[in-house]
């Protein structure tokens, strides 16, 4: 039997809130038979920190703002190109100002033309971003997941009228790691094939002691 | 370049039935250069050249996106150069003509993510 002991007093444990957990140095003593016993100092160790049960997860606000730039922009320019649209053909907010410019509907409707145009393009970068960090991964069955989840919330931009908001809010869950506990379980072959069993069946089980 | 054109066509023809059908040449060219640079990026990557690892993925991205981008621009989109070539390659088509090159467009598409995970 090999047991370890942590000297805690000389351990730094006051690690932020992160995956890996760096220890400064630890005291270790393996017992063995009489006389045999090995014990010494470790100067460095790192060590995968547990995350079950922690609670204190806290929100990556510079890449909230991110997605909020990126989405919100692919938002404004869809809301603005349709509600210019709907404004032209219910002939709806017409300006009858004394601006001769402003009275040619067309001004309003290139402005919409420019906005949906940057947001196709972040929209399109964005997709070469994430094919990009697919293929510098080391495509675990997260990394597919991430994948799948990013195509998903750039395709649903494409649903007419309601798109854009699912898309958002698709993406702001993602943006504050909601999702990441559901691509990270990928990774667990069991976890897939409870996915992809349950998703094919639609939610009822097809091998088992629960086979309906 | 007639296979070039004809990609466009298939990109065009899709975004005409979407909400892009306004910008739908411009879309097309954007489309077009994201899934060529993303053949591009599955072959680099099975190479030993690990270019992520000196540069952010955004950087990496733009780096190839704005030459490529410009040089549709000027096939494409400069005096609306597309309208001349689509008239020129493709002036009449069949039903299966349209639902060919539809079809080889998706593929094009289908076939860059999957140089990214099989090559």
């Amino acid at each position: 039997m090999v047991m370890i002991g942590l000297d805690l007093d000389t351990c730094d444990t006051r690690a932020p809130a992160e995956e890996l957990v760096k220890v400064e140095s630890f005291y270790f003593k393996v017992l063995g038979p009489p006389g045999s016993a090995l014990q010494g100092y470790v100067d460095t160790y790192t060590f995968e920190r547990t995350t079950q049960n922690q609670s204190n997860v806290g929100i990556d606000w510079l890449q909230l703002g991110n997605d909020f730039a990126f989405y919100g922009g692919i938002e404004f320019g869809f809301i603005l190109d349709q509600s210019v649209d709907i404004a032209l053909r219910e002939g709806r907010g017409r300006y009858e100002g004394p601006k001769e410019f402003l009275r040619k509907q067309t001004n309003l409707k290139s402005i919409s033309k420019f906005t949906k145009g940057i947001s196709l393009g972040f929209t399109a970068l964005s997709v070469g971003v994430s094919f990009a960090e697919f293929a510098a991964s080391d495509q675990s069955g997260a990394d597919y997941a991430r994948l799948v989840g990013a195509g998903v919330i750039i395709g649903t931009n494409f649903i007419p009228y309601v798109g854009p908001l699912i898309s958002t809010s698709l993406a702001i869950g993602d943006a504050t790691g909601q999702f990441e506990s559901f691509y990270d379980g990928f990774d667990n072959a069991l976890y897939r094939s409870m996915f992809f069993n349950s998703l094919l069946s639609g939610g009822r089980s097809t091998v088992g002691p629960f086979k309906q | 370049m007639k296979i070039y054109t004809y990609l466009f066509y298939g990109f065009y023809s899709i975004l005409q039935k979407t909400d892009y059908r306004d910008i739908s040449a411009f879309g097309a060219c954007v489309w077009m250069t994201i899934f060529s640079i993303t053949y591009i990026i599955g072959v680099i990557s099975k190479t030993k050249f690990q270019v992520l690892e000196s540069i952010s993925s955004w950087a990496y991205i733009l780096i190839l996106f704005i030459p490529m981008m410009i040089f549709n621009y000027f096939v494409f989109l400069r005096d609306k150069k597309y309208e001349e070539l689509l008239s020129k390659y493709f002036n009449e088509e069949s039903s299966f003509q349209k639902s060919l090159r539809i079809t080889l467009t998706v593929l094009f598409a289908v076939g860059a993510v999957l140089t990214l995970i099989k090559f």
